[in-house]
């Protein structure tokens, strides 16, 4: 018998708690997907679907090698299914990125309030998020690891953007 | 003056016409291709890009100018090679991190030209 310790880092679950052992893991995961059916339920038509539609829309277009005419490698599945889990799991009061492909094969997300207030992350399909922002003079990069939860740092980033 | 012809729809924003981060990023070689067109008219430039979209079979968007300084100052290199005016940024660090935040500083100082 385990101990459900609350999760002081991650904001898609809310208030479900986190614990370990088996039951844990499958009452997170059960929680995700609720959650998932939630917001599409509720944004259906909104950002949410914007951005999901968007994706899409940009994975049929690059999956080919070279579909930037500069030699981009093509957007492999993991990538897109990494970035349409984030953009599910993304809260709502969040604003929905901006889809980039990226010539590495991963998919990027952007988040711009004009000149020098941008903040941008990729996704491979490699369970890590990179990050880098500018922010007036202030430059930022690094990496997360991205497991069913997005860490608290990039959404400190994404409010940066907008404060 | 470097100029990065846009041969993608989402490699700048249509909502302004200003190019993406995404624009500046390497390829699998590490190298970005550019042209060195400060001494160019117009006319010429465009006239590259045609040829480039062309021969790649693609449409040309728009181009974006960065200045050459920009990139050096971050840590970049210009390779001249290929046809005439034409350069590879190399030098890029193997971090995809440090990459992204280069080419958001290149998307920072851009000027965008849409077609």
């Amino acid at each position: 018998m385990s101990t459900p310790v609350a999760c002081t880092d991650c904001f898609n679950t809310g208030g479900i708690t986190k614990g370990f052992g088996g039951d844990s893991k499958r009452l997170v995961v059960i929680y995700g997907e609720t959650i998932k059916r939630l917001k599409a339920s509720e944004t259906l038509g909104g950002a949410l679907s914007y951005a999901i539609d968007s994706l899409i829309e940009i994975y049929n277009d690059c999956k080919r090698p070279d579909w930037d005419g500069y030699g981009a490698l093509p957007i492999s599945v993991d990538a897109f299914a990494e970035a349409r889990e984030f953009l599910y799991i993304l809260p709502a009061n969040i604003p929905m990125p901006e889809i980039v492909p990226e010539p590495s094969g991963d998919i990027g997300m952007e988040w711009s309030a004009g000149k020098r207030r941008t903040f941008i992350l990729s996704l491979s399909g490699e369970k890590e998020i990179i990050y880098a922002g500018l922010f007036g003079l202030n430059r930022i990069r690094g990496r997360e690891n991205f497991s069913h939860s997005i860490p608290h740092n990039i959404f400190e980033n994404i409010r940066r953007t907008y404060s | 003056m470097l100029s990065r012809f846009i041969l993608q729809t989402n490699h700048y924003r249509s909502s302004n016409n200003t190019v993406r981060y995404n624009a500046f990023l390497p390829n699998n070689n590490g190298e970005t291709s550019v042209y060195q067109t400060s001494e160019l008219s117009d006319d010429q430039v465009w006239d590259i890009g045609r040829g480039i979209a062309s021969s790649r079979e693609k449409i040309l968007y728009g181009r974006a100018n960065v200045p050459s300084t920009e990139v050096t100052t971050n840590g970049l290199q210009l390779d001249y090679c290929g046809p005439r005016w034409h350069a590879n940024i190399i030098g890029w660090p193997a971090e995809k991190e440090a990459q992204r935040e280069i080419a958001l500083v290149l998307q920072d100082v851009a000027e965008t030209f849409i077609l």
